[in-house]
Order: C-alpha cells, then sequence, then structure tokens
C-alpha cells in the first residue's frame, strides 16, 4: 500500500521508499526511513498533501512523494496487520 | 577567539545569538528562517569573541541550497569552539548533526534550547548524565530567560579557550538517550487545531489580512488617526514654523527648501503608525507558527503554479520588505522556484508602496480603505499569475517536505523589539537615502542651468530640461506632466520617494493634477514596475546581476503596457473594452500557432521524437487545464490500459 493511500488516523510501518537519493537522505533525518512507525495526522486542502507524525518529528509531505513511499499498516501496539 | 551556531532548522540558533550579540538577526517559528551566514562580537565575560549564527542544517547531505552555507563552514574547521543547539523537543533527532560535528575533531559544546517546553510537556532531561554518556559539556537553556542567557555566556567561555578536541567515549546514536530523556506528550492545542483546520486556516488568514488593512487604512480607525496626527505634528507645526523663522532672516530660497524638505520628509514619517500596524501583523504570524501552518495549507494552491508552499514565507515577507523576502528565497529548494519567486516578488505590494497608493487614492476616493484592500489583493492574484507563466519559462520538478513548527503564543518581548528594529530602520532610510535624494532633487528642480533659482515646478530647471522627455513614456496613461513622471521614474531608488516627490511638487493637491483613470493606471504602474534598487542588487546576489536587470527590465515593461490598458480601459469605456479582448484573443491564437509550430519542430530535430513529443504535449495539456493529473496518476492509468490489452489479448 501507498503512503498516499492512508487514511487519516492510520498508522504504519514503512516498507520501501522510491524516491532519489538526496531526498531519501532528507527524509531519513526527519524519521521517514525503512522500518520506522508513521501516522498520518491530516491532509491539505486543494489536494495539497499530508501532515505525518513520524516518531515524534511533525513533517509535511506533497502527495507525488507520499506516492513513492511504500507502507504496512500496523496497529497503535506495532502489530503488523 | 570564534564561535559557530549549528544546529537543526527551528531550534533557536538566531534567539540565542541575538540574546548574545544584542544583534536583530531576524528570528521567527518556521524552518529556515536564516539563510545567511552572520558575524558579531559578543562579550563573554569580559572576554572578545566572534559568534556566527548559521543557517540551520539536517544533516552533511545537504538539500536546500542554504544548508550549503552551514555545512562549509563546518567542514572549514576555521573556529574555536562549534556549539552545536539542539531542540529539547526533537533531541533525538538533532544527535545525527551533532555526530557529524564532532568528526571534524574540534572543540565542541551542546546547548539545549525549548527546556522550558519540555517541562511543560512532561518531558525531562538530565543534563548531568548527558553530559558524561557524551563526554562533552551540555547545557540546558531558555532562550528567553536572563539568567539562562547568563549562564551561557559563562559556560561558552568556559569551553572556548580549552585546546584539542573530544572524542566521543562512545558510539552516539538514540541509546545515549536511555533512561535519561523523556520527550513528554505531545498534544495538540487549541493553536494547532485553528491553524490547521481545513475549513479555518484560509479564512483565517484572510480574515486577520482585513482586520490589519480595516486598523490601518480605515477612517477614524488607529492607523488613520495617528498619521493625521504625525503629518500635522511634522509638517505643519515643525515645517512651517522652521520655514518662517527662515524667512523672517530675509533668506526666502532657503525657507522655500525648508518646507520643500519638510513637506517631503515629513508626509514619509506620517507613515510611520500604519506601517507599524502591518509589522506587527507578520511578525506576530512569524512568532506564532501561523507560516509554518500556511505553507502547508497553500502547498496544494502553489503547486498548480509550480511553486512550493515554502514560497508562502517569502510572500508574505514581500508585504515588509521586496529585498528582505528575495533574500529569503534562498530557503526554497533549488533555483528555478526561486528564480520564479523572485520574479513574482515585486507584485506584492511592500511597505515602501503603501505610502504611494495612499497618496494618490485617498485623492480620489472617500474611503481609500476599499482601494488600498483592492490593489494588495490584485498584486497577490497577479504574482499567481505570474508565477504560472513563469513555470513555463524556468522549467523543473519540485518537491515538498518541511518539518511543521509548534506553535505558540509569541514572545511580546520578541515581537516588539522586532517591530521597533524594522520602524527604526524606516526612519533611518527616510532619514538618509531619501532625504539626501529629495534635497538633490530639489537642488536640480529649482535651479536653472545658469544657477539662477527658479523654483519647483518651473520649466526652465535643470531637471525639467532633462526630464521632459520621459512624460512621453506616460502619455498613454493620461498623465502629461513631467513632475509626475520623474516621480514614478524616481521609485527605482526608494518607492516610499515617489510619494516624497509628488508631495514636493504637489502638496495635498493631487486631484487637481490628474483624472481618475489616470490615476489608477498609475497606481496599477507603481503595483507592476521593477522593485527598488535594494531588491535588484538582493536579487542580484541570488541569481546574478543579468538575470536581476533582466527581470526589472521585463517587469518595468510590462508595467507600461498594463498601465496603458488600465488607462484605456477606463478612459475609453466598453469600445475600448471589445477592443482589448479581440487583441487577446488575437494574442492567444498567435501563441498557440507559434506552440504548435515549435512542437513539430522538436519533433523533427530530434531522434527520440516519442519523448520529446511526449513532453511537449504534457506542457500543454497543463498550460490549458490546471487540474491536469500528475505524472504519477498519468503513468497509473497507462499501465492499467496496457494490463487491459494484455489481458484481452491472452484471452483470444
Amino acid at each position: 500500500m501507498k503512503l498516499s493511500e492512508m487514511a487519516v488516523g492510520q498508522t504504519a510501518e514503512i516498507v520501501s521508499i522510491g524516491t532519489e537519493k538526496k531526498l531519501t537522505a532528507r527524509l531519513q533525518t526527519l524519521n521517514v526511513a525503512v522500518g520506522k512507525q508513521v501516522k498520518l495526522l491530516r491532509r491539505a486542502p486543494f489536494r495539497g498533501g499530508c501532515m505525518l507524525d513520524a516518531e515524534g518529528v511533525r513533517l509535511a509531505l506533497r502527495e507525488s512523494i507520499a506516492q513513492r513511499i511504500d507502507v504496512v499498516l500496523t496497529k497503535d501496539n506495532g502489530q503488523k496487520t | 577567539m570564534k564561535l559557530i551556531l549549528v544546529g537543526n532548522p527551528n531550534c533557536g540558533k538566531s534567539t540565542l545569538f541575538n540574546a548574545l550579540t544584542g544583534a536583530h538577526a531576524k528570528t521567527g517559528n518556521w524552518h529556515g528562517v536564516t539563510v545567511g551566514e552572520t558575524v558579531r562580537e559578543a562579550v563573554l565575560c569580559g572576554e572578545r569573541a566572534e559568534i556566527a549564527d548559521l543557517p540551520g542544517i539536517y544533516c552533511e547531505d545537504t538539500y536546500s541550497m542554504e544548508e550549503e552555507v552551514s555545512r562549509r563552514a563546518i567542514q572549514s574547521g576555521k573556529y574555536d569552539l562549534a556549539v552545536c543547539i539542539a531542540d529539547a523537543l526533537t533531541l533525538e533527532r538533532s544527535l545525527g548533526l551533532l555526530k557529524s560535528v564532532l568528526r571534524q575533531r574540534k572543540n565542541t559544546a551542546l546547548v539545549i534550547t525549548m527546556c522550558d517546553l519540555l517541562k511543560k510537556r512532561g518531558g525531562h532531561l538530565n543534563e548531568r548524565a548527558l553530559s558524561e554518556r557524551l563526554g562533552l559539556p551540555v547545557l540546558c537553556v531558555d532562550a528567553h530567560s536572563g539568567k539562562d542567557i547568563k549562564k551561557l555566556r559563562i559556560f561558552l567561555w568556559e569551553h572556548m579557550r580549552r585546546k584539542g578536541s573530544q572524542i566521543p567515549q562512545r558510539e552516539i546514536d538514540a541509546s545515549v538517550l536511555d533512561g535519561i530523556y523523556a520527550a513528554g506528550t505531545r498534544e495538540e492545542n487549541i493553536f494547532f487545531k485553528l491553524f490547521y483546520s481545513k475549513y479555518f486556516a484560509l479564512p483565517l488568514f484572510f480574515a486577520a489580512m482585513l482586520a490589519v488593512f480595516f486598523l490601518a487604512f480605515a477612517k477614524n480607525m488607529p492607523g488613520v488617526l495617528l498619521k493625521d496626527l504625525c503629518e500635522v505634528l511634522i509638517t505643519d507645526i515643525c515645517g512651517e514654523r522652521l520655514a518662517l523663522a527662515v524667512e523672517s532672516t530675509g533668506a526666502i530660497v532657503a525657507a522655500e527648501f525648508v518646507r520643500s524638505l519638510f513637506s517631503g520628509t515629513g508626509m514619509l514619517l506620517s507613515f510611520v503608525p500604519q506601517i507599524a500596524i502591518l509589522y506587527l501583523a507578520l511578525f506576530l504570524m512569524e512568532e506564532s507558527g501561523f507560516m509554518s501552518a500556511l505553507a502547508f495549507m497553500t502547498d496544494g494552491l502553489f503547486r498548480r503554479v509550480g511553486l512550493t508552499g515554502r514560497a508562502a514565507f517569502s510572500i508574505l515577507m514581500g508585504f515588509g520588505c521586496s529585498a528582505a523576502a528575495i533574500l529569503t528565497t534562498k530557503g526554497l529548494e533549488n533555483k528555478q522556484i526561486q528564480k520564479r519567486v523572485i520574479l513574482i516578488l515585486p507584485y506584492i505590494s511592500c511597505s515602501a508602496k503603501m505610502p504611494v497608493y495612499l497618496t494618490v487614492l485617498s485623492a480620489f476616493f472617500r474611503h481609500p480603505f476599499a482601494a488600498i484592500v483592492g490593489v494588495y489583493f490584485a498584486g497577490i492574484l497577479l504574482s499567481f499569475a505570474a508565477a504560472l507563466v513563469c513555470s513555463k519559462l524556468y522549467r523543473g520538478e519540485e518537491e515538498f517536505v518541511m518539518e511543521i513548527a509548534h506553535p505558540q503564543i509569541p514572545s511580546l518581548r520578541v515581537v516588539l523589539k522586532s517591530l521597533l528594529f524594522s520602524i527604526k530602520q524606516f526612519i533611518i532610510k527616510i532619514a538618509t537615502v531619501v532625504s539626501a535624494f529629495l534635497i538633490v532633487m530639489w537642488l536640480l528642480l529649482s535651479f536653472s542651468f545658469s544657477f539662477r533659482y527658479v523654483g519647483v515646478g518651473s520649466g526652465d530647471s535643470m531637471m525639467a530640461i532633462v526630464c521632459k522627455g520621459i512624460r512621453f513614456l506616460f502619455y498613454p496613461m493620461g498623465i502629461t506632466q513631467w513632475e509626475i513622471a520623474l516621480s514614478a521614474v524616481s521609485g527605482l531608488i526608494a518607492k516610499e520617494s515617489v510619494a516624497g516627490m509628488l508631495a514636493v511638487f504637489y502638496g495635498d493637491s493631487i486631484a487637481a493634477q490628474m483624472s481618475a483613470a489616470s490615476a489608477i493606471a498609475f497606481v496599477v504602474f507603481i503595483m507592476t514596475c521593477s522593485p527598488c534598487i535594494s531588491a535588484i542588487a538582493a536579487a542580484a546576489r541570488e541569481v546574478g546581476l543579468r538575470c536581476a536587470v533582466g527581470f526589472a527590465a521585463a517587469q518595468t515593461g510590462i508595467a507600461f503596457l498594463a498601465s496603458y490598458a488600465v488607462y484605456g480601459l477606463l478612459a475609453g469605456g466598453a469600445a475600448a473594452a471589445c477592443a482589448l479582448c479581440l487583441l487577446i484573443l488575437l494574442a492567444a491564437a498567435v501563441l498557440f500557432l507559434i506552440r504548435r509550430f515549435q512542437h513539430y519542430e522538436k519533433i523533427s530535430r530530434t531522434k527520440r521524437a516519442k519523448i520529446k513529443r511526449f513532453h511537449g504535449r504534457n506542457v500543454r495539456a497543463r498550460f490549458v487545464c490546471l487540474f491536469a493529473p500528475s505524472s504519477g496518476e498519468r503513468n497509473k492509468s497507462k499501465r492499467k490500459e496496457g494490463q487491459r490489452k494484455r489481458t484481452l489479448a491472452s484471452g483470444r
């Protein structure tokens, strides 16, 4: 499943990130890396993007980036479904 | 001794820098406020030390342009102490940067900010245990408390003279913090919910803007009342009395000079209250973290015109000063986006253009408030339109990743300090650059080539003879006086001087000089023409001199055309409107044909025809339809189509 397909309030674990190298490195410093838990907090109006909580870091991501991140939904206690 | 302040964006480096050195570096609650290195001297326990404030940086692998400045400063190793600054709320993430600073094997110390916020959230941090584990000096501070700053001075003084480097005692990773640090719980407070509410954030922004304009420009509101008071005080009381005193000594020319100078500068200085209200709103927005919310909420809009939400920062700063806003564009994602934003920034009316609008519009409108609001919003719309056109000029991929700032109640002390500083800057600018310009202009306007006093407005003065040529450019706006033409051109030095010059020439009787239609055309010209020389210089620093001058020339050319069109429409009525519509249609048709032609030309000249044709089609599709699917979606639909065909074929 893609990060962009998540619903607001869901938590998921990142499986793979398909962005170019420089952007991947930037995402990693913001706690968006393979194996990290992210929660989708809200979406911006006008098909803007989404706000994530990545283990304590709050960040905004554009839709085009979220489409290139694969995730697996987890329940809040960290178990994969 | 040289100290450098390094840290992640928005962790409070500039706030600490200001507290230590007494500087006025720009601060704000959003990521990427500081975009260049500032160096200033500070006295630490009686000893002088140079402190350098650097832009925020996440990691050595730089992503945006301003981070490059910090990376170079860290890697140059030309410092005695690297002060690593970390935000207590995201301490874990800040350790990555600390690690790369320690790799330089130089003297390093860790300062942790926002400890007061950490406590409020129920978190805790054991400073001493962390220091022992890292093998580094560590200090927790709250940048707004005087006691903590004193502690910080002693701390820095103690450690800056230590020679040699620290070698961390263990590998630095998240386990360093085990048991001694808790981030507390993060609750979305009422501010956060309001700022990021889908239905509330943008209406809130527009309501706030309207309220600010209302307070500043509507009748019987503080802005206008204070302005009138200032004007009476400076021009009528001080200026007139001084002029009378000089006149009584018999020096009539000198008295005339004093009168002109006071009516010019006094009129400009009387705008201080209104500019203060505008700046106050901007600073409140910056310090509260609303800017960050605005960037998130508007990214979807900006994407359609080829920009990112980050452009919201620069655009909002543009309401204050275009030159300062152009400098902040370094925080944008790449050079292409930076160029586009620099191109559209002049359409955002800076605070220096406000006196011009008010001088001209209040002569023609009984309630200039509505007209002013119209001008400001027209500027915003125009800048969006310009961005749409520019996205075709400087093509490039844009991506948007941004950390969200924690909203907070703005510190009144910080806001007032920045406010006083920018008012001081405005007064200094009026008292030096603009006054000097007005004095030189007065001399050139009042004396003929044979140095005989002829009086301002006389056709025999030096300036009048030189400047008679430029008025022809303003004829299609219905303006025939060379005086007004000269005022408009003087905006290149500083936009305030346009209003200053008009006051020198006409005093309060501008309404008699031009028709309402020409006045509106004039305002359109001022709104769209090239920014002042300091903004052009700032743009030259960012994108190169040739590019900056080219932008300014193009903007001025377009400004002339736009103001001619506006005058034509207003003066000519329905016939002119029809003619203009026809012209636009014709131009669109020609443009379309040219594009088609170029499109085919491209294909015939390249080997990889298929790819190029796609490219051309993409661009045109976006030009026609704002809501074109993004490339990802298009690929997906194509893939699906392919799959369908394949299954059909296999079925057969």
